[in-house]
């Protein structure tokens, strides 16, 4: 299929998608408006309608479910092979890229970031290599579902991107850095005890949570200059987790960043849509020269 | 109930009594938090010391392949302090100040000699030093991090109290060697 050919059927998709994800909307707006139309009139017709009408609306629901799903599985699969891979080519080596799937949950358990609920999607699965420096990186969404017969409520512990970076220049046993607003935090990872470290920076203290199971591994990796990218990774995404573990760095950034997603409500265009993927791309290199992993002087 | 049978006088010692031991729970408590905060200080200084040998034997290492090299450079590298136990910290100041200046004149003396600049043992030593630095500059970051929390408690109020009791002293710090205090000269 040549590129015209594609966005052509991308576009039929996304309007389908936009159709079926208006039913559901239809649903509830006539649910509303029903009674209130029907509210005086008690006869049998009156009834005989609005049960016609949930019935048509519960069918036409359960239809668009099951071909959105259908539609929705087609539009990613051309999305992210028509505007995703070539990016991802363009700037890193060794790339390895599966949509469908993302880190395992005993994986994400050994990051040692956030804690595992009973809900776990994961998808845009990414291995590839920058200027020499190894990674990985996946959508992540954990969630806890608890219901009580009446009443269910779902909190969601996190839902971002996760990366893992090759950490060649340093090792430490165990580091784990939060920003004070990242919630749901794991716990000791390794199963040691962890300290709280205080460094020597008040403002970081602050903005940060520092434990480690040794004390000096936390100094040997939060160099003044550390501290300083962190920060500045704290500032450009807001809700950060990092965990220094062995020669690898635990990233996780949980606010509702999602990677190489399209969405449905715009027009493709297909430099918009290449653009978006390299600006979701842009994301691994900026975290890779910002903690300056390639660099002698980490 | 059982307060309302009392005469003023016993629950006036009551009260005393209780204030008296929430006072020596307090002096307790106290005490144990500065004996604590001075065994980490301990701690983090064998922590330097660690760091101080790990540099140390990195450094008489890279010191021989530089003979290897300089043979006629028996004087600039003279050998370097050994460390003891039981050494102050002015006397650990002094080692680390004395090693730095030695890790100066090898550079010094690489320049004039390509070969050994080039050598695999002198860049892998190189390196070790490097990660050595950094392990020491951890353990003295460590060391002044524990020393100001151990030097705050025993001098804020209240638990300069117990501490002057005690007869607990202000720590020194892990100080910067004099070398790396001054202004880098470039020549170009």
């Amino acid at each position: 299929m040549g590129i015209y050919e594609t966005i052509k059927r991308l576009e039929e998709l996304r309007k389908k998608l936009r159709v079926c994800a208006g039913v559901p909307l239809a649903f509830i707006v006539i649910q509303f408006l029903a009674p209130l139309i029907f509210w005086r009139d008690d006869s049998q017709r009156a009834t005989g309608i609005m049960y016609f009408l949930v019935l048509v609306t519960v069918v036409l629901g359960v239809g668009a479910f099951i071909r959105m799903s259908a539609y929705s599985k087609e539009y990613k699969s051309l999305y992210k092979s028509t505007f995703v891979t070539g990016i991802l080519g363009e700037l890193f080596d060794d790339v390895f890229y599966d949509w469908e799937h993302g880190f395992t949950t005993e994986a994400v358990r050994e990051f040692g970031l956030v804690k595992l609920g009973n809900r776990f999607h994961t998808e845009d699965y990414l291995s590839a290599s920058y200027k020499g420096i190894h990674f990985t990186q996946a959508d992540v969404r954990i969630q806890y579902h608890s219901s009580s017969g009446k009443s269910s409520h779902t909190t969601t512990y996190f839902s971002g991107r996760m990366f893992v970076f090759d950490n060649p220049l340093k090792k430490v046993f165990s580091v784990q850095v939060f920003s004070d607003n990242f919630r749901y935090r794991a716990g000791n990872p390794n199963g040691f005890k962890m300290n709280k470290i205080e460094l020597e920076s008040v403002a970081f203290n602050k903005a940060f949570d520092v434990k480690a199971v040794q004390d000096i591994d936390a100094f040997y990796m939060l160099t003044p200059q550390m501290i300083e990218r962190l920060t500045m990774i704290r500032n450009q995404y807001g809700n950060l987790g990092v965990h220094f573990s062995g020669d690898k760095i635990f990233v996780g950034i949980n606010c509702g960043l999602k990677a190489f997603d399209g969405s449905i409500t715009r027009k493709i265009d297909y430099n918009t849509e290449r653009e978006q993927a390299r600006q979701d791309s842009l994301v691994i290199i900026n975290l890779i020269e910002t903690l300056k992993l390639m660099s002698e002087q980490m | 109930m059982i307060l309302n049978g009392l005469d003023p006088i016993s629950l006036v010692l009551i009260i005393v009594v209780c204030i008296a031991f929430i006072i020596l729970f307090w002096a307790i408590g106290t005490s144990n938090g500065i004996k604590r905060l001075d065994l980490k200080c301990r701690e983090a200084l064998s922590d330097i010391d660690v760091a101080l040998v790990k540099r140390h034997d990195t450094l008489t290492k890279l010191i021989d392949v530089v003979k290897g090299y300089a043979k006629h450079e028996k004087e600039t590298l003279a050998d370097i302090v050994s460390l003891r136990n039981g050494m102050s910290m002015a006397e650990r100041n002094a080692a680390a100040g004395n090693m730095t200046d030695m890790l100066n004149r090898i550079n010094i003396l690489a320049e004039q000699y390509p070969e050994l600049k080039s050598s695999e043992n002198y860049k892998q030593l190189q390196s070790a030093i490097v990660d050595t630095e950094e392990h020491l500059q951890a353990a003295r970051r460590l060391y002044n991090s524990n020393v100001n929390a151990y030097n705050t408690k025993i001098v804020v109020f209240p638990s300069s109290i117990i501490a002057n009791m005690a007869g607990a002293q202000q720590k020194s710090f892990f100080e910067a060697e004099e070398s790396k205090r001054s202004d880098v000269k470039i020549n170009l």
